[in-house]
């Protein structure tokens, strides 16, 4: 049997030592799944994302395997995609030569993006349907334009194990179908993707598994055993309507 | 004009300072570390007086070049170091920490050229002019140690270009990648001390930073991938270090490193009045 693409056990991670944000967590991913990590805001989503990727100061774990292995030799296998916000960009570069940046880990230092990389990423950007979009400046594509050059970036590396950290933030329904589709078609292909994701109600849409975190992680499966009324009333501390959780009665009576 | 030197050479060498300026600038410009730059410049001042004083002692002359760029870079390299350094104290972030270590290693710069001064040879070895620059008074040494500084480091750049660009577009990306971000940080730093030494002589101690920074911004206007964006950066650099030179040939009292600073802003005015069809035009 393969390893599994993501195996944590007690992760604990945040900015200093003394104030760790996300503590204990335990989980695994399996091929081939697209999980949701949600939870309230200050939750540390993002930083439990950060933290088995290493770009934290402060982490702690008793074991992170990518792929049964460690992260410096996983790391051809992985692809990491930030929010939106961490990116700089009014940076002076083209749609082609952001998704180009996927393939310079493999190029390695000396050697210049060439006619093969270019080729590359172009197939890429049509995989995103932006092929249109090429040369325009990334700056002035529209958000979820930049999210699809960021995935694409993701594909020229043929990462078998996606990281994206709210990739569904501050772009519009049709954007968010379009994307999600995208995800999906990976997923069909047998990667496996991990997002950070705020909005609850379109959890069970996009994802089939749930992992539900408040600094530790509190429930994690398939969308309809995790997102009960009272499991997101602990993480939340509140009730949401009863069409984000599975609790209504129909909903939960097929799913028991 | 009057030139210690062939007035071509110190000509050429200039705006060969003024196209690496640009280049570095640009890398500078999009990793963020604009206020670097500035640190780098003014934390020259003690290494040079050091360097200076070491020479006089050692009975090598103070004005030797090599080792008062020497003495500039191994100041200017703490300083730039110790602004992250400082950054990560609680409580003083790093707009605190840049202004602390420019504050402190320019003021024991002032401390020390008062030094110098009092020295014998100081008065004459025109240490003062390093302030705002001069490329009058270069000589053909002078003129030779910025021609091999100025092409190494270009070298050194044109090398790590797709590097500095993966870690300004997307640093969380790069450390995931792999890229040993810490390190060529340092060899950013290391080749923007190298540029602000080069340019000691022509712009100045307190200018040259101008000269890292404006000829970037002018060429950040404009549209078009990092390559055509570091190359107008590059070419904005050389127009404004040459023009420079010439204005301060012309009006004696004028230092090189104001005149060529307001050129260069000059060029980023118009840069930022064109508008944005022509701005396109020039990019693609």
């Amino acid at each position: 049997m393969t390893a599994l693409p993501l195996d944590v056990s007690a992760l604990s991670a945040g900015y200093t030592r003394e104030e760790m944000i996300v503590r204990d967590a335990s989980f695994s991913l399996v091929h081939g799944s697209m999980t949701a990590l949600i939870g309230p805001n200050g939750a540390g989503k993002s930083t439990l994302l950060k933290g088995l990727l290493g770009l934290l100061p402060a982490c702690t774990f008793d074991r992170i395997a990518f792929f049964g292995d460690t992260l410096d030799a996983a790391r051809a296998r992985i692809a990491y995609i930030p929010q939106r916000s961490e990116i700089d960009w009014n940076f002076p570069a083209s749609a082609l030569d952001v998704v180009a940046m996927g393939l310079y880990r493999k190029l390695g230092f000396f050697r210049r993006v060439g006619r093969d990389a270019k080729a590359q990423a172009r197939v890429a950007l049509e995989q995103v349907g932006l092929r249109d979009e090429a040369m325009e400046q990334v700056g002035e594509l529209s958000g979820g334009q930049q999210q699809r050059v960021l995935i694409a970036r993701a594909l020229v590396q043929n990462a078998e194990l996606l990281f994206l950290d709210e990739p569904f933030a501050n772009v519009d329904a049709f954007t968010e179908e379009h994307v999600a589709g995208i995800l999906r078609g990976l997923r069909d292909q047998g990667r496996t993707i991990l997002a950070v994701h705020h909005d609850l109600r379109s959890v069970r849409k996009h994802f089939d598994q749930v992992m539900l975190l408040n600094e530790r992680i509190l429930a994690q499966g398939n969308a309809a055993e995790v997102m009960t009324d009272a499991r997101l009333a602990e993480a939340y501390g509140f009730t949401p309507n009863s069409a984000v959780s599975t609790a209504d009665k129909a909903v939960s009576g097929t799913a028991a | 004009m009057i030139f210690g030197a062939n007035t071509l050479t110190v000509l050429a060498g200039c705006a060969l300072f003024g196209a690496l300026a640009g280049a570095v600038g640009t890398f500078v410009l999009a990793r963020r570390r604009a206020l670097v730059a500035d640190v780098a410049g003014h934390a020259t001042l003690p290494g040079v007086c050091l360097a200076f004083l070491a020479g006089e002692a050692w009975g090598i002359g103070g004005r030797t070049p090599w080792l008062l760029l020497l003495g500039g870079a191994v100041t200017a390299l703490i300083a730039a170091c110790c602004v992250p350094a400082l950054a990560r104290l609680r409580r003083v972030g790093s707009d605190g920490a840049t202004a602390v270590s420019l504050a402190f290693f320019f003021g024991l710069g002032a401390v020390l050229i008062s030094v110098v001064q009092s020295h014998e040879s100081g008065a004459q070895g025109g240490l003062r002019k390093l302030l705002f620059g001069s490329a009058a008074a270069m000589n053909s040494d002078d003129v030779t140690t910025l021609i091999v500084l100025t092409l190494a480091t270009l070298i050194a750049l044109s090398v790590f270009f797709k590097e500095f660009a993966l870690l300004s577009f997307d640093e969380p990306f790069a450390r995931v990648s792999g890229l040993p971000v810490r390190n060529l940080d340092l060899v950013l730093t290391v080749l923007l001390v190298a540029t602000v030494v080069a340019g000691l002589q022509v712009a100045g101690i307190v200018l040259v930073v101008a000269m890292v920074l404006t000829p970037a911004a002018a060429a950040r206007q404009l549209r078009g991938s990092l390559t055509r964006v570091t190359v107008m950066a590059s070419i904005i650099g050389a127009a404004s270090a040459a023009g420079g030179v010439i204005v301060s040939s012309m009006f004696e009292r004028v230092p090189t490193g104001s005149a060529m600073t307001l050129v260069a802003t000059l060029v980023l005015l118009i840069a930022m009045a064109l508008p944005l069809r022509a701005r396109l035009a020039v990019g693609a």
